[in-house]
């Protein structure tokens, strides 16, 4: 091969690849003495949003989107107050309606409270008695001198997801009133149930008069009755599709199915924060037992429908409020 | 183009840095240290205050929504989201980057339009119930470019901090929207004598009890406002449907009016023989009666202020630079195309001023093109620092009626009606 050729050759472009690489390479270093630094890589810290995949629409009258809009919940600071803060402030607005907040004095938000309470009625459902711990909750954690001087918060929570798993295993011999610890608010049910769930049961858990029915103080009964605890496994797997009555009221929301998009993992996590949180962990029957992952793969094999489930309902054995499909 | 328009530019001079600014990043006068870059990227802080807000938009995380583009989330229930200032950089916000602020959580998630009608109901000689094909075909089209801009558009910037939607600038956006005329619809309907205001509600409902704000959102306008003639009840954005969260089928455009008049989902026209009591009329969106509607803590202490809907005022003049952002460093002698928008309710923008050492001198820019005195109306500077520092630019517009924008930032209880100039800080390099 003459240099001629060889010429005629890098001047097409097309070099034998290994030749080319190692020169080029000599090549820069020698001729970039201005490149400061190159090619350094680290983790990215921001994080991706995932692309939405297309949607399909049918050629009918109803417009709109498909399922529900995204709730996107916000981390609150850890603290005496929270679950009193989630459970009613969250009846009319999510809570990162707080955490938008610039800090504020502490007589701002005491005003806030009352505006809320007053001014937005939200005094129709928001007990008196419970006024002070949420005025007190945000003083403590959102002000200019309080915010952020949680110095726990990582911590705490860190602990509450590590520990939420085991703590919520009632010990044997309990009596019903004893209680089960309930997972925290940052525990792994939590976020999956705020995720998922919260939009139609409400962060309170008493759910949507006449659509959806409530947890709060409803789910100790359905475990309490025969059959009760294979139930709701089932109910969250498959769906329910058909009215229901709770306590004497009728609801005939539907629930979806979430074998699709939950993990084994996240249904017991999820059903394991609803059985115990909003007090229901005080009325669990002695016999409860937490939820497995492997409790709910063994479950999914059964693939039923939503009437199925239904149906299942209509047969539980009812031991405490008898609560008729 | 570009050589012929850089050298006549440059030849005047026009814009040329004065070398090293002596502002420093103006973020630092409010007492708080901006998020910097360390190693790779770092995330803004999750709130800022007691301070001013130091950023341009709000600082709340990207988030997807259905038929958007991912926009910075305030709150996820009732949904608030924010336009990030690089849509800015166009005259017409695109519909899947418009802002979106909901006052109450039943946001539609979708609606039958074999069921939805249009109603023009109370004191009327002839009740309507219009469907989308009615105003479709029965009403002359007509459209209208304006600026849909959030009454708390930046909030965050108040001193003191005020509650409420902590909106950095881009609760704004601007659109081409087309419909049929209000007046059109309050014809074929009829007033009747007793006809006192109207009232506009829309489909978008919340969890309090009945006869609170938290339960339903209506806005009402006096039956002899002029407001109405301008009015347009639109059907569609930038010749697209409006998208769910702005609206679908069709929703209330006031030009030169701030958004909370806006109605979203608009279902019930509904003429009162009354002055409306309800909540968001009442109560709530009101301004200080004074010029510029300034005020000051004290004074609303002591119980001093009366206070007006914000109906009452049209969009105050502003302009905004929106890019270069910051976000690279400029060498020393490149000619930097500055760019941005201007808009004021209160008559069209003639003109848009540049100062590249933070407000000593001013200088004019160039306005593009004309969409009408209720739309953004963007604007561009070639500027070319001569040497390296820190430079802050800042940018003023003037309107029609002789409004210019004020160096000193307002105060008002609600957060409403900011306009004050606003200033960029820029990096310049050597270039050899």
């Amino acid at each position: 091969m003459n240099i001629k050729l060889i010429i005629a050759i890098m001047l097409a472009g097309i070099a034998v690849p290994a030749w080319g690489y190692q020169s080029n390479e000599a090549g820069a270093n020698r001729a970039a003495p201005s490149l400061v630094h190159e090619g350094r890589y680290s983790t990215g810290t921001l994080g991706v949003i995932k692309q939405p995949a297309p949607t399909i629409f049918k050629p009918d009258a109803t417009y709109g989107i498909t399922g529900s809009w995204p709730l996107y919940p916000a981390t609150l600071a850890p603290g005496k107050g929270l679950s009193v803060v989630q459970s009613y402030c969250s009846i009319c607005h999510s809570t990162s309606y707080i955490v938008n907040q610039p800090p504020l004095p502490a007589k701002k938000w005491a005003g806030e409270v009352h505006k809320m309470l007053r001014t937005y009625g939200a005094g129709h459902y928001i007990p008196q008695d419970k006024v002070a711990a949420i005025i007190h909750y945000l003083q403590a954690n959102y002000t200019p001198a309080t915010i952020g001087h949680n110095k726990n918060s990582t911590k705490n929570s860190a602990k509450n997801s590590a520990s939420a798993h085991a703590s919520v295993k009632a010990r044997s011999g309990n009596t019903a009133t004893a209680g089960v610890a309930a997972p925290g608010p940052h525990s792994a049910g939590a976020l999956v149930f705020r995720q998922n769930c919260q939009v139609c049961h409400q962060a309170s858990g008493h759910g949507i008069t006449g659509t959806f029915p409530p947890l709060a103080g409803h789910l100790p009964d359905v475990l309490a009755a025969t059959g009760g605890r294979q139930y709701l496994a089932d109910a969250v797997l498959f769906g329910l599709h058909g009215s229901i009555t709770v306590n004497g009221r009728s609801y005939n929301g539907s629930m979806p199915v979430w074998a699709g998009r939950l993990t084994d993992k996240q249904i017991a996590d999820v059903l394991n924060y609803a059985v115990t949180a909003w007090h229901n962990n005080r009325q669990l029957p002695s016999t409860f037992k937490a939820y497995s992952a492997r409790d709910i793969a063994s479950g999914r094999r059964k693939n039923l429908k939503p009437a199925e489930v239904h149906k299942i309902r209509a047969q539980l054995k009812w031991t405490g409020r008898p609560q008729t499909p | 183009m570009k050589k012929i328009e850089r050298n006549r530019l440059s030849r005047r001079g026009l814009l040329q840095g004065i070398g090293l600014g002596t502002a420093g990043l103006m973020l630092d006068r409010y007492g708080m240290q901006p998020a910097f870059a360390q190693d790779g990227m770092s995330a803004l802080p999750a709130y800022t205050g007691p301070g001013a807000n130091p950023y341009w938009n709000a600082v709340g995380p990207y988030a997807t929504y259905p038929q958007k583009l991912p926009l910075l989330r305030l709150t996820d229930r009732p949904v608030q989201l924010e336009t990030p200032r690089h849509y800015f950089n166009q005259v017409f916000t695109p519909n899947e980057a418009t802002f979106v602020r909901y006052h109450l959580p039943g946001e539609p998630n979708s609606v039958d339009m074999t069921k939805w009608r249009l109603q023009l109901e109370g004191e009327v000689t002839k009740p309507l119930s219009l469907s989308l094909a009615d105003l479709l075909n029965k009403f002359e089209p007509v459209e209208v470019a304006a600026v849909m801009q959030c009454s708390g558009n930046s909030r965050s910037f108040f001193q003191p901090r005020v509650p409420g939607g902590q909106w950095g600038n881009g609760a704004m956006a601007n659109a081409l929207w087309t419909g049929v005329r209000l007046s059109d619809l309050i014809k074929a309907a009829g007033l009747k004598a007793g006809a006192v205001e109207i009232q506009f509600q829309g489909l978008d409902f919340g969890k309090g009890p009945k006869g609170y704000g938290s339960h339903a959102f209506m806005k009402s306008w006096s039956i002899d406002d002029p407001i109405l003639e301008q009015a347009i009840v639109a059907y569609a954005m930038n010749g697209e449907p409006l998208p769910m969260l702005n609206g679908f089928p069709v929703r209330m455009v006031f030009p030169g009016k701030f958004a909370t008049y806006w109605l979203k989902h608009v279902t019930w026209i509904r003429v009162l023989d009354h002055k409306d009591s309800n909540f968001w009329m009442a109560r709530a969106y009101r301004i200080p009666d004074t010029a510029n509607g300034a005020t000051t803590p004290e004074a609303v202490a002591r119980g001093e202020v009366r206070m007006i809907p914000i109906g009452s005022v049209n969009l105050p003049v502003r302009s905004f630079l929106v890019s270069p952002d910051g976000s690279s460093k400029i060498p020393a002698g490149l000619p930097t195309m500055i760019r941005g928008i201007a808009f004021s309710g209160t008559g069209p923008v003639v003109k848009v001023e540049i100062s590249p050492d933070n407000g000593r001198s001013w200088h004019p820019a160039a306005l593009g093109k004309d969409y009408g005195p209720y739309s953004f109306r963007t604007w561009h500077a070639l500027w070319t620092p001569r040497k390296p520092g820190q430079y802050t630019l800042a940018v003023r517009a003037t309107d029609a009626h002789g409004h210019r924008q004020p160096d000193k930032a307002i105060w008002n209880p609600g957060g409403y009606l900011l306009n004050n100039i606003l200033r960029q800080s820029l990096t310049v390099g050597p270039a050899a």
